[in-house]
């Protein structure tokens, strides 16, 4: 079965003039980690939405886990599975406390007093936040305050996780703190989405996904993306730096293929330089 | 910051009244105002300023929080007392001074004074209620002591839900309103000068973006309990249960005494009002 | 007009117990002509750094003079002369759509204009919200009726810049103005700040969070750390020192990266653009 999975699916914002989402079809695979990636206004958002049930598809089917998100009995146990952080993260906290936003998950799903107790020990430790359980969290740094919204959608245990966008309003030691613990939830199985406009968050992932204006332009390992330089610019991409810079040395007549990481870059020029 | 001098805020530290059950230090609060109201003479206010000053120390805040907070309402303050002070009329009276409608007596030296006693002490009794009690017990505590409004279908805990929500972005707020001010007044906008008519107007460019940026917050917010499975409707369970201590009992002694002592001084000092 | 600080230094909510010390003993000088990175993650001190270029924050202790104006002197003529310290210092905060306001694209940018020209003609106004409308390249006669919340998210940012640069500072002054921009935003935004740069305003001065862009886009910058300034340079300079920059919770551009790494095998001497470093490195490649 796969962890998601979208069928035909359009969808159109009331008063909108065009569609947002128009004839999608993809799945993604349970413990996958997938990038979405795409300009602003090309349906990122909608998709992330879409699988959530928190809109419903205009036509087609969207499947989590088996389960319709037009199905509205179906809708509750969906967003059990499938938590979302957003952008922006002073706009998802409930509460003023850290521990008891966290807390306001598993008590809208009726998990036990003594349950969530343990649930917020788990979620606050998986994202590296015990330190601030009682803490007011508009004292805490933005790629803090994020990594709590994450704690809260854990604590619902969710089997899949989808970051809208949910670093860039971070500076990048809050990116890199965000990133860290979504790569070691996926590491422990969590399907993850990343939707995104840094290229270096999308280098490392299983798959990436390319949406324009609504459709599917791509769908393929990062590696491929980056070789496609009709995709790139058609849906106003750009290289990762490393990439950039490999293709300056292309153009200076040093082929070192197309690396997506500094790592990798440093690796070629290494053998490069020591083969002469 | 403007967050920072918000009224009332929370100050995080471990302290005997902190510790307290939220729903004591709401019934607390209301018998202290009661309290404040029924006083007759100043020694009676003399034991309401002791318990407040006993409840100072016990919270271990910082006795500048709390008095910080009659900031906020000065203003007002001074008006009543001045209003008081020379309009206030008393039969058989010692005229300290007069002049057209306004004269001074020693009955509305005394009665401007008491009014005046009553608003600052209303205000540090609560201040300490919110200085030590953090939003989400607040609203939880309310939520509780008005839960038998449930019965007659009353929104309970949506308005507790709204409240604590409301809580929850003031500092949000705060620093939005402060950033818009500052962007604002780099683009040469004076709040400053002008009559007032010209001042209401230079608040649109602060007020306009606020409402918007709130509206958008809303519908975020919005999208994000939903997504947190938020439902309202489904039967809810809560973390935080609870729970009277022996803290409240004590407490309950201190504020019978009070009580106690002031309706005898009431009885036996004389009213001055 | 040149920036010159010394020993600035900025508590928040000084004298309380929750005092922070946000800028300490920082000495710069910024001179004209400057295309100006300001780095540091956030809390560094750098936001309330550029805060004080545009009076918005007081001098508390220390000295800082922009131009003619000494703006740590507190008397009623350094008071006075604060609407024309703001008129020659822009200044574009973070997500400066989400201060938009007016009914209209036209009146949202003349905000600025009208304020700092009291007296001035409608005719003059009208030129100068044109100008601007062009330069961050919308169509002043599609747009200006346009209410600036039916735009795109660029778009408002553009109209957002616009409204600062009609009134044609001499510094611009930009808090992290490519944050939330798709790349090609970005891109479109850089090429955009290079032109204001080139035509209106003689110093741009710009925060940002990309060790890339700074060592692809400034001639100079400044690194700030626990409310103080570490270091001060061009590029090269500032980034030579890659310890520095990681200790400061900060990533050294790629170019720096791999000079670092590769250093033993080859040293490769690049300004740290990318274009420099290709050319260079492949020179060494192609001749050992």
């Amino acid at each position: 079965m796969f962890a998601v999975k979208l069928e035909n699916v359009t969808f159109k914002y009331e008063g909108a003039k065009r569609v947002a989402v128009e004839n999608v079809s993809l799945t993604i695979n349970e413990g996958e980690f997938v990038a979405v990636i795409g300009a602003n206004a090309s349906g990122k958002s909608t998709l992330a939405k879409l699988i959530n049930g928190l809109i419903a598809p205009l036509s087609g089917k969207v499947e989590v886990f088996g389960a319709d998100t037009s199905d509205s009995s179906k809708l509750f146990e969906i967003r059990k599975s499938c938590g979302i952080v957003f952008q922006n993260p002073d706009n998802q906290m409930v509460a003023s406390i850290v521990e008891d936003d966290v807390a306001f998950g598993p008590e809208n799903i009726g998990v036990e007093r003594e349950e969530i107790g343990r649930r917020i020990d788990f979620a606050l430790k998986a994202s590296g936040t015990e330190a601030f359980r009682s803490q007011m969290a508009s004292r805490l740094s933005g790629g803090q305050k994020q990594r709590v919204a994450i704690a809260g959608v854990l604590a619902i245990k969710p089997k899949i996780l989808i970051l809208d966008e949910s670093t860039s309003m971070l500076d990048p030691r809050g990116r890199r703190e965000v990133m860290d613990v979504v790569r070691s939830l996926n590491k422990e199985k969590m399907t993850v989405i990343v939707i995104t406009h840094y290229m270096d968050e999308v280098v490392d992932c299983d798959r990436a996904i390319v949406l324009k204006s609504g459709n599917v332009l791509f769908n393929g390992t990062p590696k491929q993306l980056f070789q496609s330089d009709e995709v790139i610019k058609k849906a106003g991409l750009e290289l990762p730096v490393p990439t950039k810079i490999a293709l300056k040395l292309k153009e200076n007549g040093v082929d070192v293929g197309l690396p997506l990481t500094k790592e990798e870059l440093e690796e070629r020029l290494w053998t490069l330089l020591q083969k002469n | 910051m403007l967050k920072d001098v918000a009224f009332g805020q929370y100050y995080p530290v471990e302290s005997f009244v902190h510790k307290m059950d939220p729903r004591a230090k709401i019934l607390y609060l209301i018998a202290y105002i009661v309290l404040i109201f029924i006083v007759k003479n100043f020694y009676g206010f003399a034991v309401c300023l002791a318990l407040l000053a006993l409840t100072v120390v016990f919270a271990r805040v910082p006795i500048v929080k709390v008095l910080k907070s009659i900031r906020a309402i000065l203003f007002i303050i001074i008006v009543t007392f001045l209003i008081n002070l020379f309009l206030h009329r008393e039969e058989q009276d010692v005229v300290y001074f007069s002049w057209w409608i306004f004269t001074v007596t020693r009955g509305s030296v005394t009665f401007a004074t008491f009014m005046a006693l009553r608003l600052i002490t209303l205000v540090l009794g609560s201040s300490i209620l919110t200085l030590t009690t953090t939003p989400v017990a607040l609203t939880d505590g309310l939520e509780s002591l008005l839960s038998p409004l449930k019965l007659v279908k009353f929104p309970v805990h949506e308005l507790a839900l709204i409240m604590s929500i409301a809580l929850r972005f003031i500092p949000t707020l705060m620093e939005e309103t402060e950033r818009i001010i500052s962007a604002q007044k780099a683009r040469g906008a004076d709040f400053e000068s002008g009559n007032i008519f010209s001042r209401v107007k230079a608040l649109i460019p602060i007020l306009i973006p606020l409402i918007i940026s709130a509206f958008r917050r809303a519908d975020e917010l919005g999208d994000a309990m939903e997504a947190r499975c938020y439902t309202g409707s489904r039967v809810r369970t809560k973390y935080k249960k609870l729970k009277f201590s022996v803290n409240d009992v004590i407490a309950l002694f201190f504020v019978a005494a009070a009580f106690a002592g002031v309706i005898l001084l009431n009885v036996y000092a004389g009213a001055v009002i | 007009m040149d920036v010159i600080a010394k020993e600035l230094t900025y508590h928040y909510n000084k004298g309380a117990k929750f005092a922070v010390l946000a800028l300490d003993n920082v000495s710069i000088s910024i001179a004209e002509g400057e295309f100006f990175g300001v780095i540091g993650h956030t809390g560094s001190g750098k936001s309330t750094f550029i805060q004080h270029l545009n009076a918005l924050i007081p001098v508390e202790s220390g000295s800082l003079v922009i131009g003619g104006y000494d703006l740590s002197i507190r008397d009623k003529k350094t008071k006075k002369s604060l609407p024309e310290v703001r008129k020659k210092v822009g200044m574009v905060f973070q997500y400066p759509e989400y201060q938009l306001f007016a009914e209209t694209v036209y009146d949202d940018v003349a905000f600025g204009v009208k304020n700092f020209n009291k007296s001035a003609d409608k005719s003059i106004i009208d030129q100068k919200v044109r100008k601007a409308i062009e330069i961050v390249g919308l169509d002043y006669d599609a747009v200006k009726d346009e209410s600036p919340f039916s735009l795109s998210g660029g778009q408002k940012r553009r109209v957002a810049i616009a409204g600062v640069i009609a009134v044609e500072p001499e510094i611009l002054v930009l808090d992290e103005p490519c944050a939330g921009l798709d790349p090609q935003g970005k891109t479109a935004l850089w090429k955009l700040l290079h032109e204001i740069h080139s035509t209106t305003a003689k110093t741009v001065i710009i925060v940002s969070h990309d060790m890339n862009d700074v060592a692809e886009q400034c001639t100079k910058a400044a690194m700030f750390d626990g409310g103080k300034m570490v270091a001060v340079g061009t590029p090269k300079e500032l980034f030579s020192d890659a310890e520095l920059i990681e200790r400061a919770g900060l990533e050294v551009p790629v170019t720096c990266y791999l000079t670092n790494k590769l250093k033993g095998l080859c040293e490769i001497d690049s300004d740290f653009k990318a274009d420099d470093f290709a050319r260079k490195t492949a020179e060494k490649i192609r001749n050992q």
